[in-house]
């Protein structure tokens, strides 16, 4: 590992540190390290856009001599189009920048009208509903080694479904039927945002792991352990962060009050 | 005119997007798919403006020493060191050895992966203030948090009586009830996103406009 490596793995630990100080409270190396952050990630979205979509879509095509004239000329629309959005900053002439964004929501509500309509309502009421017969003969009812699949399971997607859709229904009055279906509905969102909520969690502390796995040099080869020696960097860089926080609530006094 | 060009122009192009589907022709599909390249170009635009507007809104602060300006001129130079080593880079930006993939992996990644980390210890704290089995309908919220959270865990999986089974059943809940909920919510989202788009291609939607 170079020098430069080893001094980046530092960074990265002490930065994980000061983000994880606003444990304690808001305070200000968690500012500085949400700033940073910040800053890089709108420069990254900047240079990743620039790579991947105005070089290749807009710059090549007006710079490439081998393209014919026809087609050259069309790459200047959109650079029309992008003064004209850039017109925003100027008030006088802000009304210009109204002429790309019709452009560009018309285009996309044109194509997700009939993408939509294609994708997510056909399609996804075309696969809920289950050819019972097949399920049967390769399932049965209730199949433990397949994670529950079978005519029960079959039955209880399309019932659900349907429920839930009936549920936001507010164009009939619910009466004590709907309600039932209603209330069926509600069990399987429920289901739903619960496995969602858990899947969430255990997401974000798999990310957790992984940061403490750094800062304890799990992640690394042995030869890049020694050469870095994370924890002794994890230990100063708390040390850091902590003798940080006594002199800053030191000095915030009698006035400091948690979350301010 | 300043309302009225940019009303014709959503309605044509809109109505253009839409002949696509009724008119699969090789020649119409290379003109809605030029169409499409442009709202992308423009949608990067937007972007670009937004950053015009960053720097437009911070660096007069940074300038007045207005409150909190050190944490704004840390933002502004952070991204403009990151914007300089990226287009130094330009593609090769991301190979071993270049300042932008050495931000991207020392600086970027731990601080992106780090604020995500952190939300496990909010959502851990209000969810142990807020789940609360009070009726039916929390419970089984509550519940199938538990099964898929014990469930993914290898402790999960050496419970007694239950470990064998739960991974099982908590695939069986996030295949079925979770992708029947799921569906529900976009057949939702589809039939409210073609009522939104013939609002906006007929023009009775003019929200994204703005106001004279």
């Amino acid at each position: 590992m170079t020098g430069i490596e080893i001094f980046g793995a530092w960074l990265s630990i002490f930065l994980t540190v000061c983000v994880l100080s606003f444990l304690y409270d808001d305070n200000p190396i968690y500012k500085l390290a949400e700033h940073l952050f910040l800053g890089v990630s709108i420069g990254y979205g900047v240079i990743e856009i620039y790579f991947g979509v105005f070089k290749p879509n807009l710059l090549d095509k007006l710079m490439n001599g081998e393209l014919g004239g026809f087609q050259r000329s069309l790459s200047i629309i959109p650079l029309i189009l992008i003064f004209m959005l850039f017109s925003k900053l100027v008030p006088k002439y802000s009304w210009l920048a109204r002429i790309p964004i019709a452009f560009i929501v018309a285009a996309y509500a044109g194509v997700k009208l009939t993408g939509e309509l294609n994708a997510n309502l056909m399609t996804q009421v075309a696969q809920s509903i289950p050819d019972l017969g097949a399920v049967w003969a390769e399932y049965g009812f209730w199949s433990w080694k397949h994670d529950g699949a079978g005519v029960f399971s079959s039955l209880f997607l399309v019932l659900g479904l349907s429920a839930c859709l009936l549920h936001f229904y507010f164009s009939a009055p619910q009466n004590k039927a709907m309600q039932q279906v209603s209330r069926f509905g509600v069990l399987t969102l429920m289901l739903s945002f619960g496995a969602s909520f858990g899947y969430t969690v255990m997401g974000r502390i798999s990310l957790a792991i992984g940061r403490a796995q750094e800062m304890l040099g799990l992640d690394r080869l042995p030869e890049q352990v020694a050469q870095i020696h994370p924890r002794i960097a994890t230990v100063v860089s708390a040390a850091i962060v902590i003798a940080f926080l006594v002199v800053w609530r030191r000095r915030q006094g009698d006035d400091y009050t948690p979350g301010n | 005119m300043r309302s009225t060009i940019p009303l014709v122009l959503t309605f044509v192009i809109g109505l253009f997007m839409v002949g696509e589907y009724f008119i699969p022709h090789w020649r119409y599909h290379q003109f809605t798919q030029v169409f499409l390249e442009w709202g992308l170009i423009l949608a990067a635009a937007a972007f670009l403006l937004g950053l015009f507007n960053l720097v437009q809104v911070n660096l007069p602060k940074v300038v007045n020493k207005e409150e909190d300006w050190g944490y704004k001129l840390v933002m502004l130079a952070a991204l403009v060191f990151t914007l300089v080593v990226g287009f130094m880079g330009g593609t090769d930006r991301l190979s071993n050895g270049q300042a932008y993939k050495w931000l991207f992996d020392f600086v970027f990644v731990p601080l992106n992966a780090t604020m995500f980390a952190l939300l496990a210890f909010y959502i851990a704290s209000a969810a142990f203030r807020a789940f609360r089995a009070r009726n039916l309908e929390a419970t089984v919220l509550l519940v199938a948090a538990i099964i898929v959270m014990v469930a993914r865990v290898p402790l999960g999986e050496d419970l007694p009586l239950v470990g064998e089974k739960l991974p099982q059943f908590m695939n069986w809940i996030m295949d079925v009830p979770n992708i029947a909920a799921r569906r529900a919510i976009f057949i939702g989202a589809a039939l409210g996103a073609v009522s939104t788009g013939l609002r906006v291609i007929l023009g009775i939607e003019r929200s994204h406009l703005g106001s004279d």
